[in-house]
């Protein structure tokens, strides 16, 4: 893709990857947003769900006592690193004891019925052809706020698609490589190349284009998006049910596409690197690159709802390069021998330590009066607790960010009597101004405590 | 236990269903303990598509519409072609698509989202979605591919140099009209290389000498080294390295890169390396005057043959390829308005064309294959059109566009002949890009995607690694290339004892003799391998890490040569079946026969399994188990012995149930649909060719291909 570019810029201080957020401001809210909102100008709330495969090791996860004065268990160690001055230990709420019982499967394929109840708290239909959900709790919010953005939400991953063959037990592959589905049939594809979505998102920014140029190049995009949603619909009108809904979902694709580009920033509301190059060597180039482009696209509202699946379901990943070689699905089957026991805490440990850059990202956004973490909602998990019993109770939950003041982070939180974990989507799901009281297949009413 | 059935010759008698419905019976019938699957072959009406349920059987129409195909007991079944609904390029599909109209080398679907796939494979219709982010994808991909398609060609080289004292930096400080890499790091600059092509990537730099060793520099692009040098060089002596590299159009990260930094304490001297300047510039090969893919587009010149006439004739011709029928007049000046557009806002024809065609990759013409009902909602069955039939035809064998032979063909109406329908099947066989075949169609069925992924202990298995993973998947490939280019009888799939090895297989499969490097054909003559079933490859996929899996090997034996799907474990069953120390895998999964839940259907896939425990999770041999002794031997599903797995394959090679399934899982891949009961008499006769041709992959393809359920469609009753 064409961009003009001079040649020299020193758009980032310090090395790469360190990006400058502009201060949030009522005048650079997007034209869209600025439509909407007549209140006075508060900073948008977010919500990011960030999915770990294959369980966690709970003995080294679920600190000792309650309340704010908690012990860091060994794997959430991570938030707290007095040498680089991180200390997370405040934005963070553990929440122990919550069960996602309808993500049991029927006999195995706990990856499968985890991942697809990960974000749904949906019992799904076992099939290796066919699928049947529910609609996920970022797309629930995606529909409530999505309009506001250029991206009504967005879904990354660093595993793309799934293998071949059944992916787990009888289940479809679109079950374990998937948590975002906007109704019972769409699971929402993940993007996993970095320089892809950076171009998707940031195409239309070309701070050396004339604004001619950058008109022109408007129109035709309209143009050609515009002439292929008519053809489709004409072409719908020759053709049977089956293949009008198909053809739906190109056409849905088409008009998001072409409010995109009609509501396109000109101006920045924060700092692109002028060239971005995608490349990375290893696995934690890849991760790394994901992060920043997580958190590039909360600073640039590029949109409000975020996934990440930090691969897929029952990942056979390889952690040789941080000491903990073997397949991580093979491993966190561990059949209670320490060896095993020591490679998952040291794998958990990682993931923590990756999910603390993205948070430490996030409160280095000012944002109003605060920060962009302030203003968003961070719900980490995996789609079992232990990865030998496989089960879905007792779940290990992370909650970071005050949502705007919707939560008291900062402590350990114990539930009794096993809660469902769709009643911890229901008080998200109120937060951002969703009234319900009920979601997934289990879900009564708000989740309490969570707000002190 | 049923016997041999009998193919009878006539397509219409009733009573035949029972014998394909076999196949999905087992699905059906479930696999309670007192009903094995012999039993279930009466409940042939039952086989709809119900939750929970297992079946490879996609409906053919939508749900609801299963029953009223099952024909077998109320008397002449009707004839019924079916339909496919229209049917997305996959990613292979419009990566080759893409080559083939423009000449690219680009791979836009890289980056698409991968294709969902059902029934094993990735070109199913109906499992095919659109994400909403596609049509984006879809945009930028047209965008960047006629930019490079339309490029005016270029004369000359570009230079990009960069300052390093202005360019980005991971660490260090300006140094006069330097930077200073004062300890390890690099100084870099990413930009975006129009062409494709070979690039001279130069750096100036000089050293601050310290301590035993020279400073070390690396050139590196997009992170990875393109040259590595010790430089001697030094203040007033700077020197300028130059390495030829190979960029493909797009973004590229350029880099230089500092990697010993050094203090010597004693003699308090620092190794730094300065940088002065680092540049790019190509492409060195140019090609003076011509870019392939524009002569390819601009059939006229504007200039000479008017604006009007010649715009017309360069997107008529564009389109009738790339949406492979012709377009009609209405679409060509649906398409001309926008050169008409482009010149009113002040550009030129040029800009106009080239939006043009950008927005005939974005059509759903050219994104999606289109076939047309005379009445969307009738289910009288109608020829496909010429049009249609080419493409079909083109995917299935090339995974691609038709070429202009196949187009002129169908341009001609010569296709709807089957004496010419079978004259270009034969041409594109034993074209080169029938190598698609190898790639998806057996690629998939026989796993041999699989294989990349495939993990294992290396601690128990040193040898696995990326080139052991190489070699295990060529053999898979020439091994599927004698089958599907070559005049072998299929069923050899299981018994041949001929294979191809390189000097790491045949250690691996225990054979003497002087190999290389270089694959060759060999005949394992006495060694106990034959068939598709000892091919190490498949072997390691269908295996855990550290140890075999005869179930994942009898399920895949099931499914994929007897075309058989055994419905997942009943609820409540714990299936953790972990290797016990001291005894076999086989002594260990006889609990599933202990089991009333479980034997029904582990009485017939284990056994299949067994047969094979005598390759190892690389698929090499193995007299015994962990010292144990191993017993391969076991019966069929329907109740034949054999002795060992050689003798297992060499008795499935001899079912009927084989060669049907082989006929089926090419039907599958071919339409992109699964079967249903109404593809029963068509499937019959293709398979009485495929016999007659003694079983070559040719004469299954091209019975397959001159079927009325291949050149015939109806429309969709759903509402």
């Amino acid at each position: 893709m064409k961009r003009h570019m001079p040649l020299s810029r020193r758009t980032m201080l310090g090395g790469a990857g360190a990006l400058i957020a502009l201060p949030w401001l009522e005048a650079m809210l997007p034209r869209a947003a600025r439509r909407a909102t007549a209140e006075p100008a508060t900073p948008p709330l977010r919500a990011l769900f960030y999915y770990l495969p294959c369980g966690i090791h709970m003995q080294s996860w679920t600190p000792a006592t309650e309340g704010p004065g908690y012990a860091l268990p060994k794997i959430l160690e991570p938030l707290v690193d007095a040498q680089t001055m991180v200390d997370l230990k405040g934005d963070v709420l553990v929440l122990s004891g919550l069960a996602n019982n309808p993500a049991k499967p029927e006999g195995p394929g706990d990856h499968a019925s985890g991942t697809s109840g990960f974000l749904t708290c949906t019992h799904v239909l076992k099939s290796e052809i066919e699928f049947l959900n529910d609609i996920s709790i970022d797309q629930l919010i995606a529909n409530a706020i999505g309009e506001q953005t250029p991206h009504r939400s967005l879904q990354f991953g660093t595993a793309s698609g799934s293998t071949m063959g059944n992916c787990d037990s009888g289940y479809s592959c679109a079950y374990t490589s998937n948590v975002s589905w906007a109704d019972p049939k769409t699971p929402l594809p993940k993007l996993s190349s970095p320089q892809v979505i950076f171009d998707l998102l940031f195409s239309g920014f070309d701070p050396g284009a004339t604004a001619e140029e950058l008109a022109r190049r408007r129109a035709n995009r309209l143009s050609v998006i515009d002439y292929a949603g008519g053809q489709v619909e004409a072409l719908q009108q020759k053709l049977g049910k089956t293949d009008r809904d198909k053809l739906d979902q190109y056409l849905t694709g088409l008009r998001d596409l072409e409010k995109r580009v009609t509501n396109e920033q000109t101006e920045a509301i924060c700092e692109l690197p002028a060239m971005f190059s995608g490349a990375f060597q290893d696995y934690q180039g890849h991760v790394d690159l994901m992060t920043e482009l997580m958190v590039l696209s909360l600073q640039c509202d590029q949109t409000r709802v975020i996934t990440f699946m930090l691969e897929n379901a029952g990942s056979g990943r390889n952690y040789e390069f941080i000491g903990a070689p073997g397949s991580h699905h093979e491993i966190s089957h561990h059949q209670s021998l320490p060896e095993n026991y020591a490679k998952l805490e040291i794998i958990n440990h990682w993931e923590i330590a990756q999910f603390a850059k993205l948070l430490q990202k996030l409160k280095n956004s000012p944002e109003g009066d605060g920060n962009l973490l302030d203003n968003t909602v961070v719900y980490l998990s995996s789609e079992i607790a232990d990865g030998n019993a496989h089960n879905h109770n007792n779940l290990p939950v992370l909650l970071a960010g005050k949502l705007g003041g919707a939560l008291s982070p900062g402590r350990h939180v114990k539930y009794a009597g096993e809660p469902p974990l769709a009643n911890l989507f229901v008080s998200i799901a109120n937060a951002f101004g969703i009234a319900t009281d009920t979601f997934g297949d289990d879900g009564t009413g708000p989740l309490p405590n969570l707000k002190v | 236990m049923a016997s041999s059935l009998d193919l009878g010759k006539s397509p219409r008698r009733p009573d035949r269903a029972p014998e394909w419905a076999l196949l999905v019976a087992v699905a059906v019938g479930g696999c309670n303990g007192d009903s094995a699957p012999q039993d279930a072959a009466s409940d042939t009406q039952a086989a709809t598509t119900a939750p929970g349920t297992a079946t490879d059987e996609l409906p053919t129409t939508s749900a609801g519409e299963g029953e009223d195909e099952s024909g077998s007991d109320s008397g002449e079944p009707a004839e019924d072609p079916g339909r496919v609904t229209v049917h997305r390029l996959n990613r292979t599909e419009y990566n080759n698509t893409v080559r083939d109209l423009l000449g690219t080398q680009q791979r836009p679907a890289d980056s698409f989202p991968a294709d969902d796939f059902g029934l094993g494979f990735d070109n199913i219709a109906d499992v095919l979605s659109t994400s909403p982010l596609q049509a984006e994808l879809y945009e930028l991909a047209a965008e960047g591919l006629i930019s490079e398609a339309m490029a005016v060609p270029i004369t000359e080289a570009t230079l990009w140099k960069f300052e390093a004292e202005e360019a980005l930096a991971s660490v260090g400080a300006a140094a006069g009209d330097a930077w200073n890499l004062y300890s390890n790091g690099e100084v870099y600059a990413t930009t975006e290389i129009p062409y494709t092509g070979k690039y001279l990537f130069r750096a100036r730099v000089w050293a601050q000498q310290a301590g035993p060793d020279l400073a070390h520099m690396n050139l590196t692009v997009d992170q990875a080294p393109v040259f590595m040098v010790d430089t001697d060089a030094v203040v007033n002596g700077a020197k300028i390295y130059e390495v030829e590299v190979d960029l493909k159009a797009g973004v590229h990260k350029f880099a230089v890169e500092f990697t010993n930094d050094y203090y010597d304490e004693p003699n308090m001297a620092d190794r730094n390396l300065l940088v002065d300047w680092f540049s790019v510039e190509g492409p060195q090969d140019l090609v003076q005057g011509e870019n392939e893919q524009r002569t390819r587009i601009m059939i006229c010149d504007p200039l000479v043959d008017g604006e009007a006439s010649c715009g017309r004739a360069i997107l008529e011709a564009f389109v009738h390829r790339a949406w492979r029928r012709p377009p009609t007049d209405a679409e060509v000046d649906e398409l001309f308005a926008f050169i008409t557009a482009a010149q009113a806002a002040g550009q030129d024809f040029e800009a106009g064309l080239r939006v043009a065609l950008q927005a005939a990759l974005v059509s759903p013409y050219f994104v999606f294959r289109v076939e047309l009902d005379p009445t969307p909602t009738d289910l009288t069955p109608h020829p496909l059109t010429d049009h249609e039939l080419a493409s079909r035809l083109s995917y299935f064998l090339w995974s691609s566009m038709p070429d202009a032979e196949l187009l002129a063909a169908a341009d001609q109406g010569q296709l709807q002949d089957p004496e010419q329908l079978k004259a270009q099947t034969e041409r594109m066989l034993e074209d080169p890009r029938a190598a698609a075949l190898i790639d998806n169609f057996a690629g998939q069925w026989w796993l041999i995607r699989n294989v990349e992924v495939a993990f294992k202990d290396v601690l128990l298995y040193p040898q696995w690694n990326d080139e052991m993973k190489a070699s295990m998947r060529e053999e898979l490939r020439l091994f599927a290339e004698s089958f599907l280019a070559g005049d072998r009888s299929m069923l050899e799939m299981l018994t041949s004892t001929r294979t191809f090895v390189d000097q790491r297989l045949a250690a691996h499969y225990g054979l003497a003799g002087d190999f290389g490097p270089d694959f060759v054909e060999v005949d394992f003559g006495a060694a106990p391998f034959q068939g598709i079933l000892n091919k190490a490859g498949l072997m390691t996929v269908l295996s855990h890490a550290d140890h075999t899996s005869p179930v994942k090997r009898g399920k895949w034996v099931l499914e994929n040569l007897l075309c058989q799907v055994p419905p997942p474990p009943p609820p409540g069953v714990d299936t953790k079946l972990d290797p016990v120390v001291g005894k076999t895998q086989r002594e260990t999964l006889e609990a599933h026969r202990e089991d009333p839940k479980c034997i029904g259907c582990h009485v017939v896939m284990d056994p299949l399994g067994f047969g094979l425990e005598h390759y190892d999770p690389l698929g090499a041999w193995r007299d015994l188990e962990n010292g144990l002794p191993i017993d391969p031997s076991g019966t069929l599903p329907n109740g034949s012995y054999f002795a060992d797995g050689l003798a297992m394959q060499t008795l499935i090679s001899g079912e009927p149930d084989f060669s049907k399934c082989v006929a089926r899982k090419t039907f599958i891949y071919a339409l992109g649909r699964g079967t249903g009961l109404a593809d029963i008499d068509y499937l019959d006769e293709i398979v009485a060719g495929f016999e007659a041709g003694e079983y070559r992959f040719a004469d299954l393809v091209l019975n397959l291909v001159t079927s009325d359920v291949f050149r015939q469609r109806r429309g969709d009753p759903s509402q």
